[in-house]
């Protein structure tokens, strides 16, 4: 099945590429879009983006795997990001690690849980080290964490 | 223009020339391997580094210009720029640099094909330490078949990158890329689109390691066993410059192997090809792997083509030429043959009042490869023999006229040079039945099953001789192996036919033959000779 | 101490255009439009101000390199890639107060005489890159980008440009190579930016922090700039009350950390502290009396960088901390270049090997012979930036080799420790509640 773009996604590229002297500056806001879109990007999501920016698709597929917020395989619904750098590190981020493994059914970096509902990876710096340690979900900042907020957030997510 | 000192020497270099160039024009090396004066500079594998007064650090070679200072600026009141490239610095990068490729670089000498002529073991054996540090876990990264000619072994991969930037830059396919990041970093293909385009074989060639391997040529030879040979390409009018390699010795004894041309690689001149051949010349010889030889001179009796000597085949021949009316012999050149060969059967034709006439070229695919640069394109011409213009300088004919006498239906011998691009005998025939045919042979074609006298002939690879390409250059190719068997060089077959017909030729080498044609013939006459054929010696060009 | 850079933090709403203007917001502005833009270069130039990126430059400096006869459009590239273990600051400038450096931008660009901007933002500040697109939109609307500003004739649009995780995007050529849609392969210089930078055009590339600074050198001078310049410091790690904290540039550390920041959490002792960001070398207690300014910070042999100060106490492991910073560089590496792409992750390797208990005595000095086989001869800084921890950083009287005045020479005993008993000798890693 080929994909393409929801309507209001190729109206909003078409209004990105725009403001870039070269169709190929869009590139990476334009893989964010897709990403979003349909939740990973696979061959023939880059199929798409080469088309729609004009360009050879493995000049996709080499900014694709070079930049590490671009899924190349399925996350769950709560893709969780936890920061494993030094201040974080410092703040016990990886007992905290273990205790989300536990908590979410799933290894880091080993795929989705089997609800469909959890990953976990590691990220470096997520740039909020005064209130780590810090986790990054989807898009959003979860910091100062403790036990108890995780335990909460996730109890919430999994009634979700 | 800059007055520079590099080490002891001192001299003038143009305004913005890099420190590598420079080094190059007195004859100093500096290692290199991401560099490549054909592509982008990129300065990535740092093995240039060299030591430059009043740099704070040490500066790539490759990428470094150098510019005049100002006057009151100059370096101990002289020099534009001091540079040491053997200092304690210097040589300590690059055995650090050698050092850190060699950590995750499988030991594979031993069945690598690039050894030999591999920049690694070169340059660690120049500049390197001779005992490793690194005792961690090695990474292991699959080998990738990448396509129809191509294997890239990941493992040995330095990431130089050559040949991700001569798929950007010169054939412009962007087949390759790197993938990943880090010491994860990878050459990759996009699944589905294969490295397959007309120049592919050359990233083979810049690849400084055993990396990327030729199909042909894996596990086929080792490289110390070579002689090497210049010569020209014969696919197109194009007229590439070429290094035949070919086996000399083998200690297993592979007879069929001995003497045999193992690759064709491209051999750098400004005026013509640059750095590159395409596909079709590099893997010229292939198509003659699945064909038969002719070994032997036949002549064609009652039964069939039979199997004859020499003096046998030579004597018909006389006795056919001489059996009609000289107006009724054509002997065809050829766009195919060596400027020396079409040379004496013009010259037969003149003795002997024989007509004289050549066949055209094949004309086939053509693709322009406009380069990034743009400042040399290459161009796969579609006119598919090496010597069209020199063939009709030598007739003193254009185009239109070539190919006028085949048919014209009085004939009744022809002698082709060259087995290439012939009519079929049927068509000959047709037009006058009678018509007998020799010609001089290579591999077994269609052309056989009508011809009357075969005569073994030889390759390009066989013999040396001169073609003239498309832009006028006359251009050498030499032999680079002996013919085997019974087959004799083109150039000796038509001196033994004149010697047959009674003409008295004596022509002790193929220079004797060139020398000649150069004084005689007017279209010639400016050619440089002695550059072409430096040795006008016995010994040199006896084939 | 009077806040500039961050007044509006803690204010409801600080991020709209109104709170912004009714704080004296838009109010530089106007007066820089009147000003001719290389008197505006000059006035930056006057004030000394250094890159807040963690080089350092000079800024008013890297304006003047733009070339002048030049018939190519340029661009402004505000580097918010903010990737730099341990920093934290510009990330509150952008969610609290992104008018602030909004009007940064549009002086910057009109002194710089362009009139295109990108915000390259990294793409995991989604709240940021949402904040300051509505923030730009209000700009637009209320006239402050777009045509004719102000009714000056000087036309500016700004992009925000999400990057998509790659610290090495935070390097400005690699940031240029982002932009254009490419890997964050670091490009050669020369050429510099400010001749051939994006798409092959003049660009200047500076920081959030730097660039927010012309509001307030044009409101308050170039004099009173020099005497009172304000500083972002991030502190980090074992502290009572980690955070941002707008200081006069050149607090003294201990000072940050014991007063400003309330000391050491929990009862414990300060063990190291590592002043300007990861990339810098880490200072033991003894050496905190010094002033947190670019100078006084490199006479001790390390940096003010990004000025992301992480404090760690003796329940710290040392060894496993190097470690920890040098995964993060062989992580993201960009592998473009052989020393740093294969000898970070043989750093890694063998700091790994150590932590794990499998370390030798030799181990040691391979480790700084590797780091001094990879400062200097890399082509951007992340190699200099992995290997300084490791060794220190250049030394003169050293012949320009690393000092080895960092982790692995001042807390050897340390390292010692695990090689010969196989194992950390504290612990705190291993603690969350």
């Amino acid at each position: 099945m080929t994909q393409e773009f929801t309507t209001e996604n190729q109206a909003l590229i078409d209004r990105l590429i725009q403001r870039y002297p070269q169709k190929q500056a869009a590139l990476l806001p334009v893989l964010h879009i897709a990403q979003k879109q349909f939740g990973v990007i696979n061959d023939a999501v880059m199929k798409l983006v080469s088309r729609t920016l004009d360009i050879p698709v493995n000049r996709v597929q080499d900014v694709v795997s070079f930049y590490t917020m671009y899924s190349t395989r399925p996350v769950g619904k709560y893709h969780i990001q936890v920061c494993r750098t030094l201040s974080c590190a410092c703040r016990g981020a990886e007992p905290m690690l273990e205790y989300l493994e536990q908590q979410c059914g799933v290894k880091c970096g080993e795929g989705v849980s089997a609800d469909g509902k959890f990953s976990i990876v590691t990220v470096e710096c997520l740039g909020s080290c005064g209130t780590a340690p810090v986790m990054q979900v989807n898009d959003d900042y979860y910091d100062n964490l403790t036990r108890a907020k995780i335990d909460e957030l996730i109890a919430t997510w999994k009634r979700s | 223009m800059p007055f520079i000192k590099i080490n002891d020497t001192e001299f003038e270099v143009p305004n913005g020339q890099t420190i590598l160039e420079a080094a190059k024009s007195v004859g100093i090396a500096i290692p290199f391997y991401c560099y490549h004066p054909g592509l982008k500079i990129v300065a990535s594998c740092r093995m240039c580094l060299v030591e430059m007064q009043g740099a704070p650090k040490l500066m790539p070679a490759c990428a470094t210009p150098i510019t005049e200072l100002p006057p009151g600026k100059k370096i101990q009141d002289k020099y534009d720029a001091v540079i040491l490239t053997e200092s304690e610095k210097v040589k300590t990068a690059r055995a650090s640099v050698l050092e850190f490729l060699l950590l995750n670089h499988p030991i594979d000498c031993p069945i690598c094909d690039k050894a030999g002529e591999c920049k690694l073991q070169d340059y660690s054996y120049e500049h390197g330490y001779a005992i490793s540090r690194f005792i961690e876990p090695k990474r292991i990264p699959q080998k990738k078949d990448l396509g129809p000619t191509i294997y890239l072994y990941t493992s040995r991969c330095i990431l130089c990158s050559r040949c991700v930037r001569f798929t950007e830059e010169i054939s412009q396919t962007e087949e390759l890329k790197v993938v990943h990041r880090g010491a994860h970093s990878e050459i990759e293909i996009m699944p589905g689109k294969p490295l397959d385009n007309k120049m592919m074989g050359n990233v083979v060639d810049i690849c400084p390691v055993g990396c990327l391997i030729d199909k042909h040529e894996r596990f086929e030879g080792r490289v110390w066993n070579f002689t090497h040979t210049d010569s020209i390409c014969p696919g197109c009018s194009k007229g590439c410059n070429t290094i035949l390699d070919v086996m000399k010795h083998d200690k297993l004894n592979l007879e069929d192997l001995v003497d045999t041309v193992y690759r064709i690689r491209p051999r750098e001149n400004m005026s013509v090809n640059q750095w590159w051949i395409c596909d079709d010349g590099r893997y010229y010889l292939e198509a003659f792997k699945s064909k038969n030889r002719l070994a032997v001179p036949h002549i064609r009796t009652h039964s069939g083509l039979a199997e004859t000597t020499w003096e046998a085949a030579l004597e018909k021949t006389a006795t056919i030429i001489r059996s009609v009316d000289p107006s009724q012999v054509l002997l065809m050149a050829s766009p195919y043959a060596s400027n020396e060969e079409n040379y004496l059967l013009v010259k037969l034709a003149q003795e002997g009042n024989f007509t004289i006439d050549t066949v055209k070229p094949e004309y086939g695919y053509t693709q322009t490869f406009p380069t990034a640069s743009g400042k040399y394109p290459f161009t796969i011409e579609s006119e598919k023999a090496p010597n069209y213009k020199g063939v009709l300088s030598l007739l003193n004919i254009n185009e239109n006229q070539a190919g006028q006498k085949l048919v014209s239906g009085n004939t009744k011998v022809i002698l082709f040079v060259n087995d290439k691009n012939l009519p079929e005998p049927e068509k000959i025939k047709s037009a006058c039945p009678e018509t007998l045919i020799i010609g001089l042979v290579t591999y077994e074609s269609d052309f056989f099953k009508k011809a009357d006298i075969l005569l073994p002939s030889t390759l390009f690879t066989e013999t040396s001789g001169t073609y003239t390409n498309r832009n006028g250059m006359m251009q050498k190719f030499n032999r680079a192996v002996f013919p085997k068997g019974e087959i004799r060089p083109g150039w000796q077959i038509i001196q033994q036919i004149a010697v047959a017909l009674n003409f008295s030729w004596n022509y002790a080498t193929i220079g004797h033959v060139a020398r000649e044609m150069f004084e005689k013939v007017p279209a010639f006459l400016n050619t440089d000779f002695s550059k072409l054929y430096p040795q006008l010696a016995e010994r040199e060009m006896i084939l | 101490m009077e806040k500039l850079i961050t007044k509006l933090v803690g204010i409801e709403n600080s991020e709209r255009i109104d709170v912004y203007r009714a704080h004296g917001g838009y109010e530089a502005l106007p007066k820089a439009l009147k000003m001719a833009p290389d008197a505006i270069i000059q006035v930056m130039k006057d004030a000394s101000i250094r890159g807040r990126g963690g080089a350092g430059f000079p800024t008013g400096l890297k304006w003047s390199f733009l070339p002048k006869n030049n018939p190519k459009p340029r661009y402004l590239l505000c580097n918010a890639d903010e990737s730099e273990p341990g920093t934290f600051k510009d990330r509150v400038i952008i969610e609290h107060d992104p008018h602030q450096l909004i009007e940064g931008l549009i002086i910057s660009s009109y002194a710089i005489q362009t009139n295109t901007c990108y915000i390259y933002i990294r793409g995991e500040y989604t709240r940021g890159a949402k904040i300051l697109n509505q923030a730009i939109d209000e700009a637009y609307a209320s006239g402050y980008l777009g045509n004719n500003i102000l009714n000056s004739g000087y036309n500016l649009d700004i992009t925000v440009h999400r990057g998509a995780g790659a610290y090495i995007c935070g390097e400005e050529t690699g940031l240029i190579e982002s932009l254009e849609g490419k890997r964050g392969w670091p490009r050669t210089k020369p050429p510099f930016p400010a001749v051939v930078g994006a798409f092959s055009s003049p660009t200047i590339v500076n920081n959030v922090e730097t660039l927010v600074s012309p509001v307030h050198i044009i409101n308050r001078g170039a004099d009173w700039w020099k005497a009172n310049e304000p500083k972002l410091y991030c502190v980090s790690g074992h502290v009572k009350y980690p955070g941002v904290y707008e200081r006069k540039l050149g607090i003294n550390l201990k000072e940050l950390i014991f007063d400003v920041c309330g000391g050491i959490a929990n009862g414990r002792q300060l063990k190291a502290v590592i002043p300007g960001g990861s990339s810098v070398p880490v200072l033991t207690p003894d050496e905190i009396d010094v002033a947190m300014d670019f100078d006084a910070l490199n006479q001790i042999g390390t940096a003010l960088g990004s000025a992301g100060c992480i404090v760690m106490d003796d329940t710290t492991c040392m060894v496993r901390a190097l470690w920890n910073l040098l995964k993060f560089y062989a992580h993201e590496s960009c592998g473009q270049c052989t020393p740093c792409r294969e000898g970070v992750h043989w750093l890694e390797m063998i700091c790994d090997r150590i932590e794990n208990g499998q370390g030798r005595m030799e181990d040691l000095d391979l480790m700084l012979e590797i780091a001094n086989n990879i400062a200097g001869r890399t082509i951007c800084p992340l190699g200099d930036a992995a290997a300084w921890p490791v060794a220190g950083m250049p030394d003169k009287n050293k012949g320009g080799n690393l000092s080895g005045k960092s982790f692995i020479n001042k807390f050897r005993s340390e390292f010692e420790y695990h090689i010969t008993h196989k194992q950390c000798l504290v612990t705190g890693h291993l603690e969350w509640n």
